[in-house]
């Protein structure tokens, strides 16, 4: 009991207007206890705590049950280690105005039912991470094709079991995907797939395809032509990708800002000679739009590790087109790690310590 | 040369023993009857984080292979050799994949392999000649 003396006393030090009563809340009655204050503010204390908490107290009583599952907009139940799918059955339909939902499992426990239940109730949905979830099957893919079409960020990362059918249908669906992740996910993400992508999915701005073994040439021109405002794509582990997918995403992503391509070894010169030649087309039409200096850097970050057949002066060449490509420790987004004949490959600044180091006199004159 | 790229791995994980760089996961064993000068060697469908030395033909228990050192990306200490074709038809099925010595890796547990601990010439397919 004296616990609940305590938290009365903090009530009272926290209502303004000292000690009970006093409608200064225009219309909504007194407030004398905790179950009496206003949504926002209760809002406002839950937004602070950890999502654990927060179910626990949409529990207390039903005015802040209500409150919070009208208000609730974020939560991640990461944390559950053995029944997340009981809870995700329970919560779903309460949280109707749910956006973000974070479903990523150490230990797989999600199942297809919990992901319809989600994608019945939770149409505002636009940012849900489903990795390594590898007990869903398709029909968790349809669910969400139909239920939650406003998906604006989709990680699916580690799924094994979705097929690329599902995934073709859901882009069919999530027309205003710009975030997406399927790293590893080998049976659903193909050519198929990047087509249907490309031809739906069209403000689609970050890609992750590692390690999808099927994923070729024909899928990611596909990818390059449908989605012109692409800014970040990994295709480690690709290794069916040749230097035509490259020059489609050099002639066609001008707003690329990084580019994975760790493990593809057919990677030749080629593509390194169009990504620095792409630079040069566009640096006109750059310059006309006053937008954003920012934009202006192109590349910033390319992952070339272990894709032996490049030369250093092809890697060079797009080291120099690119300013804002380091090899200077601290600054490192150009990765040559695995390719031995590339050493002599640096960024502008080495060069410009170097200048510096050189301009002061000996002092010994 | 700049930074070192390491990919991760996630599950059971076999790491270089020197620098902990993942290497393999144990869920791509393809066989762990294998046989270097060292000890026991597991053959791995798939390995990360290494890079590949020059190829050259080698006499091994098993016939006359085309095989390729290993090397750790994070502290360059060969950590096996990976199969590059095989004359005999027996042993196609090993091309493309690697062997890490069990000497060289630590296992999912961390654990540490001592040659000791189990006579050689039991059972086996392949002996590292270096």
């Amino acid at each position: 009991m004296e616990r609940r003396e305590e938290l009365d006393l903090c009530f009272e030090k926290l209502m303004v207007f000292g000690g009970g009563g006093g409608a200064k809340m225009g219309g909504c009655g007194a407030i004398i206890e905790w179950k009496d204050i206003p949504m926002e503010l209760l809002l406002r204390i839950v937004s602070l705590v950890d999502d654990r908490t927060v179910i626990v107290v949409s529990g207390v009583c039903s005015g802040w049950r209500d409150a919070i599952c009208w208000g609730l907009t974020q939560l991640s139940l990461s944390r559950c280690k053995n029944s997340m799918n009981n809870l995700v059955l329970s919560l779903a339909p309460k949280l109707t105005n749910l956006q973000t939902l974070v479903l990523r499992q150490d230990k797989p426990q999600l199942l297809d039912n919990a992901i319809e239940t989600v994608a019945n109730c939770c149409h505002d949905l636009q940012d849900l991470d489903l990795s390594k979830s590898f007990k869903l099957s398709d029909q968790s893919l349809y669910a969400l094709a139909h239920g939650c079409p406003n998906l604006v960020k989709l990680n699916i990362s580690g799924c094994s079991a979705f097929s690329d059918t599902a995934l073709v249908y859901l882009a069919s669906s999530c027309r205003k995907i710009k975030y997406l992740n399927l790293c590893g996910c080998v049976k659903a993400a193909s050519d198929k797939v990047l087509k249907a992508i490309g031809y739906n999915c069209n403000q689609l701005q970050s890609l992750n395809l590692g390690w999808c073994e099927q994923v070729g040439d024909a899928g990611v021109k596909c990818l390059a032509y449908g989605c012109p405002d692409l800014r970040a794509l990994d295709l480690c582990g690709c290794v069916l990708i040749t230097d035509d997918s490259v020059i489609a995403l050099a002639n066609n992503c001008l707003h690329l800002r990084s580019l994975g391509l760790y493990y593809c070894q057919n990677i030749t010169d080629k593509a390194m000679y169009s990504l620095a030649h792409s630079r040069v087309k566009n640096k006109r039409e750059m310059l006309k739009s006053v937008k954003n200096r920012y934009e202006d850097e192109g590349l910033m970050n390319l992952n070339i590790s272990q894709c032996t057949a490049l030369t250093p002066p092809a890697v060079q060449a797009v080291c120099d087109s690119f300013p804002a490509l380091h090899t200077c420790p601290g600054r490192h987004s150009l990765m040559i790690s695995g390719c031995l004949n590339l050493t002599s490959v640096h960024c502008a600044c080495v060069v410009q310590a170097h200048r510096a180091a050189s301009a002061f006199p000996h002092p010994a004159h | 040369m700049g930074r070192v790229f390491v990919v991760t791995l996630e599950g059971k994980i076999y790491s270089c023993k020197h620098c902990r760089t993942h290497l393999a996961l144990s869920d791509h064993i393809v066989s762990k009857s294998f046989h270097c000068r060292h000890g026991r060697a597991y053959l791995f469908g798939k390995v990360v984080n290494v890079t590949v030395g020059e190829t050259e033909e080698r006499m091994m228990m098993t016939g006359m292979h085309v095989v390729a050192d290993i090397f750790c990306v994070g502290c360059g200490s060969i950590v096996g050799w990976k199969y590059e074709t095989a004359h005999e038809k027996s042993q196609k099925y090993k091309e493309g994949k690697s062997v890490l010595e069990r000497f060289k890796i630590l296992g999912p547990d961390e654990s540490n392999y001592w040659a000791s601990h189990e006579a050689h010439g039991v059972g086996g397919s392949d002996a590292d000649d270096v």
